[in-house]
């Protein structure tokens, strides 16, 4: 072959690959925004797998995710801004109603996706005026812990009901221990009183819709989270959520109320003196039914992605059932896919799943609306104010009622 | 008869010089603090949030300012940002200036080895410290553990699980952290104190206490204004430490101005009224601090 030939063909061969370089799908940096934690050190490993994009994860602490993500919201389009966001189920209403989350509906369509695997009631959280904004994931409920071991010694059962956890609070308490639960000014307070309001089947409207922080149940519900405080061990007041779930993994307190996605951490045997011995129950109402104040996480796209499909592609990537699955089996992490809730590998590890779904399933979310985080702010200082004071249950939350006798609960 | 002197600029005799070469600066400034400052006081008279645009319908003119006043939780919040900057200031100095005193009077090989390691706690960011105190104040932490040793417990000191002792907690951290720095500022301050004035006194016959009160705290005054000043500024916005340690808490006695316009801001989404109280610990700062500093600078220049 002359020389000429042979340059003429290799001249060919580089404009060939040159132009298969050109038409490759060129892959988009994908900015996502989660809650760190271990459950975000897991999301990493996971995220890992995905070849489709390049993703970027940004994992920042509770309280600064939404500031975060507020910033990142109000920022143009491909300026370092989040393209996939990671949202507590409490602020998608304030989000969507802002304009702040793209709509997936026409992407899911084409995409062929079937909502119907995911729960009703958290899926119900991601529509909002008819259209889906998200995939719903991480479910979390406050649930009983507690350490068999120590109820065996002192001859005692697993509470089914309010009274009964009480009782077994205030044994303990005489005993030099005590329960722990997060007590200190915030909303996980807010939370038990919650759960122990919808338990019983109130909320926080009467019947006629009108705000009403002063019923029976209410009261019921503040009485018994000021006697638990009572009944606690010592510290409680300044506990959050890992605090308290501590003291139960390491055995300062024989019975806690935790949060379920801490507790797989109860059987690390680097992390815990329970492993073999924990056991969980419902945080019930006086009846003895439980509900949770259902709290979860969404897998949402941001309004100013630069990429929404591939942000789309991401988000039902990783809220999809391999992805779920995975997660769930190395860190129980409790998914939103009905069929995993019922699958006996996750089961096997994941022994609180039952109670937490049996929560779930009684379950109601907070109204999405800006008024009521006015009064959840103002809860949660009464709450403090029953834990820290000898005032009466039933005044707080009268004077609460009164507090928020401008607010107007319909926006 | 005079004439009047006509004000004339010139580039020929370099009279815009300064003024060129200062613009970067003046530009810089204005940027980063007069328009933001305007624009945060702008939003303070709408009603915005997040999502929320400025618009002549959300327009509230000096609401917000009226309803700071009647509302009591900001009202708490301005009693416990005084109270925190009192005690953390009052603190500061007293355990500043003896801890100096002390470092000067023990041997030079001992005050080399303790000064550095007085001064670690300034190292470290406000909020680590929250977070570190955090664990110190637990039950099961070290200062239950001290006061344990002496018979006392959580009952007699319940610290940040109190609200009669959560805000004396986070000024207790703040002493920890920032006493470091008061010590280098006064220590600085006796050593450029005249050798010859104590001397002065010894000849005289006064006393330990006569020299402190008469010759050594006189002598710091100008000292004592710069940390005055600082440690104002600074505690009268406190967010970080308060934050990590108690969240404002319990029952709200440990709240600030600055937690409770970061709370209005980013929980409550009212942008509006979280500038208002900014601005608010704005003016407030000003007439502690603002207007002692410019007498005490008129009071200066007129003496001069």
């Amino acid at each position: 072959m002359k020389r000429t030939t042979k340059a003429v063909l290799f001249i060919l061969a580089m404009a060939v690959f040159a132009t298969s370089l050109g038409y490759a799908q060129p892959k988009t940096n994908l900015l996502v925004s989660v809650w760190a934690g271990p459950h975000a050190d897991l999301q990493k490993r996971v995220v890992a797998e995905y070849k489709k994009d390049q993703i970027t994860i940004d994992d920042v602490d509770y309280g600064n995710l939404k500031p975060k993500q507020l910033t990142s919201f109000q920022a143009a389009m491909g300026s370092g801004n989040y393209d996939v966001v990671w949202v507590n189920s409490q602020w998608m209403k304030e989000y969507t109603d802002a304009g702040y989350l793209l709509p997936l509906d026409d992407f899911i369509k084409s995409a062929g996706i079937d909502m119907g695997i995911y729960a009703k009631g958290l899926l119900d959280g991601c529509i909002f005026n008819g259209k889906t904004y998200g995939f719903p994931t991480f479910a979390q409920t406050l649930i009983i812990a507690y350490d068999s071991e120590a109820f065996a010694k002192e001859g005692l059962k697993a509470p089914t009901n309010a009274e009964e956890l009480v009782a077994v609070a205030k044994h303990f308490k005489q005993k030099g221990s005590g329960i722990a639960l997060p007590a200190r000014q915030g909303t996980a307070a807010v939370t038990i009183f919650s759960q122990l309001l919808f338990s019983d089947g109130g909320d926080y409207f009467d019947k006629n819709g009108k705000f009403d922080i002063t019923s029976k149940e209410a009261v019921y519900a503040a009485t018994i989270y000021d006697q638990l405080v009572q009944y606690a061990v010592p510290g409680v007041l300044a506990w959050h959520h890992d605090q308290t779930a501590e003291a139960v993994r390491m055995k300062n307190a024989p019975i806690g109320i935790i949060m379920s996605g801490l507790a797989n951490q109860n059987a690390d045997p680097d992390r815990s003196l329970i492993t073999k011995t924990v056991k969980y129950a419902p945080l019930a109402g006086k009846s003895g039914r439980a509900a949770a104040t259902n709290s979860f996480w969404v897998w949402a796209v941001a309004k100013n992605a630069k990429n929404p499909k591939a942000a789309f592609d991401f988000a039902a990537w990783m809220a999809g059932p391999v992805a779920e699955k995975k997660q769930t089996l190395a860190d129980q992490q409790v998914s939103a896919i009905n069929s995993l809730t019922k699958d006996p590998e996750i089961l096997a590890k994941a022994p609180f799943l039952p109670v937490v779904m049996e929560q779930l399933a009684n379950g109601k979310i907070d109204p999405p609306l800006a008024s009521f985080a006015k009064f959840k702010a103002a809860l949660v200082v009464s709450l403090s104010e029953i834990a820290t004071t000898d005032a009466k249950p039933a005044e707080v939350l009268a004077k609460l009622q009164q507090s928020m006798a401008g607010v107007d609960f319909t926006k | 008869m005079k004439k009047n002197k006509t004000f004339e600029l010139s580039m020929e005799r370099g009279d815009l010089l300064p003024l060129l070469l200062m613009l970067p600066t003046l530009l810089v400034v204005f940027s980063v603090m007069v328009v933001p400052l305007l624009y945060g006081f702008t939003l303070s008279l709408f009603d915005v949030g997040f999502g929320k645009r400025i618009s002549s319908q959300a327009f509230l003119g000096f609401s917000n300012y009226i309803k700071f006043f009647g509302d009591t939780t900001a009202l708490k919040a301005v009693f416990n940002t005084v109270s925190f900057s009192l005690g953390a200031i009052l603190g500061d100095l007293v355990l500043g200036t003896l801890c100096a005193v002390f470092l000067l009077k023990v041997p030079r090989f001992l005050s080399s080895t303790l000064r550095p390691i007085v001064t670690i706690p300034l190292l470290i960011s406000p909020v680590v410290v929250g977070l570190t105190w955090r664990y110190i104040y637990d039950p099961r932490g070290i200062l239950y553990w001290i006061l344990g040793l002496v018979g006392l417990g959580i009952e007699d000191f319940p610290g940040v699980t109190s609200a009669s002792t959560a805000l004396l907690s986070t000024v207790i951290t703040h002493w920890w952290q920032v006493t470091p720095f008061v010590i280098i500022v006064v220590t600085a301050g006796l050593l450029a104190i005249p050798e010859e004035l104590y001397e002065a006194a010894r000849i005289d016959g006064a006393g330990a206490f006569t020299t402190f009160f008469k010759i050594t705290l006189p002598q710091l005054t100008k000292v004592y204004t710069v940390i005055l000043l600082i440690s104002g500024v600074d505690t009268i916005k406190v967010f970080d430490i308060i934050y990590a340690l108690t969240g404002g808490g319990p029952n709200n006695s440990s709240i600030s101005l600055s937690i409770y316009a970061y709370s209005q801001a980013f929980e409550q989404s009212d942008l509006s009224y979280s500038m208002a109280i900014s601005f608010t610990t704005m003016a407030i700062t000003f007439l502690i601090f603002g207007i002692p500093f410019i007498r005490h600078n008129l009071a200066k220049e007129g003496r001069g």
